[in-house]
């Protein structure tokens, strides 16, 4: 049985649809209402509030927590600042990735880690050596995720922590009404928005707040089905969906690197040795075989197939993550990859896909074939590379006081 | 980099003295250091109380390698070697015992003395290990096969030990393969009757290794240890270590004694660069030959992120769980066993019955030590009278069991306890009194750790068990080099274990130069 988070009083309340899904042992309403569009609607226009107590928090202190971080990710944890947070992957010797997740420093000698998978068997392992204290505080600490383009002004509502300074992938301890909690500017949408984070005691309270503060500012409770079409939107890949972790996959062909799942741009090379060092240099210098793509799917091409056969285009209005093959050009020879999760956007009227497809196919712009099955029958419809980041607003990074101040 | 030496050795154990000494033959320009303000490591001998010495931590050279000596040229800086392991004594709580001269014949006559089948049977045993010996031997004194990186080459090698162990015949071949995996309990069991024969025997294929004598595959190390048992040296491990500290200085090494490294220094290409001295010294090579153990070497001396997960995995799995105590023993009198009249006996082990030998095992498994353990005794002041006063006698006593993971700890009164525990085994076989004893000295595991930086005191530098023979220590370092390049493992830790060998250290010599060239 799944169990409930500090928030189930209220979610379960207001969760009409009661459609709810497993989420790291949790219950996570799926969608509020029967069908999740006013809650994509809330990112993207107003803002929408998710549960994400589900993630795995651990908390890392002590003398060498930087150090202890950076032997673990594929990132330099030591450069990170005090009050920042980035967001990276964590490999096996052999440079496959294990998970992916935030890394938060609090202070010098403390973070905020979280995760998809629980860690705390994998970070335990490399403890030795390191004067740190690791805790697994997944159960004490609630998490609330507040995204779109309104969600700035609803927590000014509620703290006078300066929302207005702090910029894309800061963080901060705020004060709320008699208790303290993190804020984190960070999410899974690629819009303006925040992560907060309250102790169980406090967290109804948080939750009652930012709803009643909210709704001049058209708040409204989202859940994961709509979470899914902006995280795919933004081209945010998903553990068990776009990879692996590596440490749970049965054969070597399903573990990736951060290089082909597009998280190359996190790795930093070149400094103290760190896990999977030596293999990603490798990999580095030898060129990756797999990269994660974004694809365009050409929408007259899928109303012209339906049309064939006398029916109007029909596209799911949920994102989906099934395995759809991909070719590299109509006679279906060559399969050069797979879509692993694709959605319809209403914001982009597009209909868009991320990928993984072999590197040497990886050319932006070109036409690939995406397999459609309409009538039992498989077809394919053309697609174009694209990058996996289709949408990606300004305000995502904007700070006003810092943009004001250059005027 | 500024190179200061071709290599440096750490730790001047008898292996590390080896390596340290073929590499400067070879015309290296070689540092060795040594925690400690004498050489030796655990082959060295000490003064335990004001006029009584013992010539080893160790004492049984049985196994030491001729053909290393030989390379190191040993018999010019006065090194004198008898060709014959020494003879010892089985000895009963009864006061009965046996007394097994190294020559055969001698020794079939003295058990036959006692049972006329199980002369028989040890003359068949006998038989039996020289023949076995033509394949094992030599399996213990070569760089073993690549098993990890297995190509043709490697085939062909293994396929060429296939035909040694096919050569042996048929039937010994069979029999090899059948006992091997067996308790020595079992294998001694099908052989002889007399029960405190069969628990001398069995003594060495259990000391040190986390096994009684019921546990599977201790016939191997039994077997192992009767294949190599071959030679002693006069005088002991100590005098092997000041034949080794001669031939050093004459090659030329540089030998720093006080000298504790604490960390072995590596790029950021996982190059050793050197090492660093507990002191802050650095000093610069681009090999290192560490001949201290395995877990040391890896878990201390390198810093947590240079060796990958599943090494360090692998190498924290590495059982050494040390089980062995010392107990020296002054006594103001010669040593008199109760079953043979004169005190010219020099080596003895106790065990009784193999079922007391399981039980002084038992005991370490839940933490604690034996009641009643097993003894192997040595007595130097029998060819050496200067390490005692006139007419007195020293007392060099190996205790099995007692574990480095001891619930109770430690401290003085464990050490008490445990002395008395063996003074009273003891008495049961000497006929001096308790009166003689003018003094002894209690150390334990933990206390081999503390002097030597033995991992949790294991006297082998890690268990002897199948799998950490086979690939020694572990897969990712079995033929002295390691992931990390210019790292060298030159201790009791590497292929072929512990004891008084040299052999580690020579091959791991050969495997550097075989590098270099
Ligand atoms: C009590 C006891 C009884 C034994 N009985 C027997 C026996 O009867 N017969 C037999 O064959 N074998 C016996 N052994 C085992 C045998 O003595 C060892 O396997 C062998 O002597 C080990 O030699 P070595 O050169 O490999 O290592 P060691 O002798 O352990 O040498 C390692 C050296 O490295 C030094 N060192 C460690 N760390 C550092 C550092 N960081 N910096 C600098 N120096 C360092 C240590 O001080 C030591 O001198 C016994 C061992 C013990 C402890």
């Amino acid at each position: 049985m799944p169990v409930k988070s500090p928030f189930h009083p209220r979610t379960s309340q207001l969760c009409e649809s009661m459609n709810y899904k497993e989420w790291a042992g949790y219950y996570a309403v799926s969608s509020y209402l029967v069908h999740h569009d006013m809650e994509y609607f809330a990112f993207r226009n107003s803002a929408g509030l998710l549960d994400i107590t589900p993630l795995y928090k651990y908390s890392v202190k002590g003398k060498d927590a930087a150090s202890f971080l950076s032997r673990i990710m594929v990132k330099n944890i030591n450069k990170l600042k005090v009050g920042r947070v980035t967001y990276c992957c964590w490999c096996t010797a052999d440079g496959k990735v294990v998970d992916d997740g935030t890394v938060m420093r609090r202070g010098d000698e403390e973070f905020f880690v979280t995760s998809a998978d629980p860690c705390f068997s994998w970070f335990s392992r490399f403890k030795r050596g390191y004067d740190v204290q690791l805790e697994d505080i997944s159960t004490q600490i609630a998490g609330l995720a507040l995204q779109g383009p309104t969600s700035r002004d609803i927590i000014k509502q509620i703290t006078s922590a300066d929302m207005d300074r702090l910029k894309f992938f800061g963080t901060t301890r705020a004060r709320v009404a008699g208790f303290e909690i993190n804020i984190s500017r960070t999410g899974y949408t690629g819009d303006l928005g925040y992560e907060l984070w309250v102790d169980n005691a406090n967290a109804i309270k948080l939750y009652d707040l930012l709803m009643a503060e909210g709704g001049r500012y058209n708040i409204r409770p989202a859940g994961l089905d709509a979470l899914d079409v902006t995280r795919v939107e933004a081209g945010l890949i998903l553990k068990d969906v776009d990879y692996y972790n590596a440490l749970h996959a049965l054969i070597d062909d399903r573990k990736s690197s951060p290089y082909e799942i597009s998280l190359g741009w996190t790795v930093n090379l070149e400094r103290a040795p760190f896990n999977g060092q030596k293999a990603l240099k490798k990999e580095k210098e030898s060129g990756s075989s797999w990269t994660i793509v974004g694809l365009d799917i050409d929408w007259t091409e899928i109303e012209k197939l339906y049309n064939s056969y006398g029916l109007p285009p029909e596209v799911g209005s949920m994102a989906w993550r099934d395995s759809i093959p991909i070719y590299k050009d109509k006679s279906k020879k060559t399969q050069i990859g797979y879509a692993t999760s694709g959605t319809w956007s209403p914001i982009l009227k597009k209909n868009i896909a991320l990928a993984t497809i072999e590197k040497k196919f990886d050319k932006p712009g070109a036409t690939v074939q995406i397999e459609c099955t309409v009538e039992h029958i498989r077809h394919t419809v053309s697609a174009r590379l694209t990058s996996p980041q289709f949408f990606n607003p300004e305000r995502k990074k904007s700070t006003p006081s810092v943009e004001n101040k250059k005027q | 980099m500024n190179k200061s030496y071709d290599i440096i050795v750490i730790g001047g154990g008898h292996n590390g003295l080896t390596t340290a000494t073929i590499l400067a033959k070879k015309g290296m320009k070689v540092l060795l250091l040594e925690k400690n303000k004498f050489l030796g490591g655990i082959a060295s001998g000490h003064e335990f109380i004001p006029g009584y010495r013992t010539t080893g931590l160790v004492h049984d050279t049985s196994g030491v390698r001729t053909s290393v000596l030989k390379q190191l040229g040993l018999e010019q800086f006065g090194l004198k070697i008898k060709n014959a392991r020494p003879d010892a004594a089985i000895l009963a709580k009864d006061g009965r015992g046996i007394f097994l001269p190294s020559d055969r014949n001698k020794a079939i006559e003295e058990i036959t003395k006692i049972s006329k089948d199980d002369g028989e049977a040890y003359r068949d045993y006998r038989i039996f290990i020289d023949e076995i010996g033509k394949f094992l031997f030599p399996l213990l004194n070569e760089i073993p096969p690549d098993l990890i990186q297995f190509g043709t080459k490697e085939l062909f090698a293994l396929g060429k030990k296939g035909l040694a162990l096919k050569k042996l015949g048929k039937k010994t071949m069979t029999e090899l393969l059948k006992v091997g995996p067996m308790s020595v309990a079992d294998f001694l069991n099908e052989r002889f009757e007399t029960e405190f024969l069969k628990a001398g025997l069995l003594g060495p294929s259990i000391y040190a290794s986390y096994t009684g004598p019921w546990s599977s595959y201790t016939t191997l190390n039994l077997l192992m240890w009767e294949v190599c048992a071959r030679e002693h040296i006069v005088g002991g491990p100590q005098a092997l270590v000041n034949a080794l500290e001669k031939a050093a200085i004459s090659a030329g090494v540089v030998i720093k004694l006080q000298s504790e490294v604490s960390s072995i220094n590596v790029d950021k290409h996982g190059m050793v660069t050197g090492i660093t001295l507990k002191d802050g010294a650095v000093e610069n090579s681009p090999i290192v030959a560490s001949s201290c153990t395995p877990q040391h070497t890896f878990l201390d001396l390198l810093a947590p992120n240079v060796i990958d997960y599943p090494l360090e995995r692998s190498i924290q799995n590495y059982r050494s769980r040390g089980t062995t105590a010392k107990v020296n023993i002054a006594l103001s009198n010669k040593v008199k066993f109760k079953f043979k009249s004169d005190d010219t006996i020099e080596y003895a082990r106790t065990g009784n019955s193999i079922d007391e030998m399981e039980k002084a095992f038992d005991s370490v498994k839940y933490r604690k030590f034996s009641d009643h353990p097993i003894l192997d005794i040595h007595v130097p002041s029998v060819s050496d009278p200067t390490v005692a006063p006139d007419g007195h006698s020293v007392l060099s006593i190996l205790v099995h069991f007692a574990p480095y993971h001891f619930d109770a700890g430690w401290n003085k009164e464990q050490k008490d306890r445990l002395k008395d525990n063996v003074e009273d085994m003891l008495l049961d076989y000497i006929e001096n009194s308790r009166d003689e004893i003018v003094g002894c000295e209690v150390l334990s595991p933990v206390d081999f750790e503390d002097q030597f930086n033995l991992t949790n005191g294991h006297i082998f530098h890690g268990e002897h068990a199948v799998d950490q023979l086979i690939t020694r220590p572990i897969p990712y370092c079995a033929r002295y080099d390691t992931p990390i390049k210019g790292l060298y493992l030159s201790g009791s830790g590497a292929h072929p274990g512990g004891g008084i060998t040299c052999a580690p250290g020579f091959l791991a010599a050969e495997r550097i130069i075989k590098h270099k060239d």
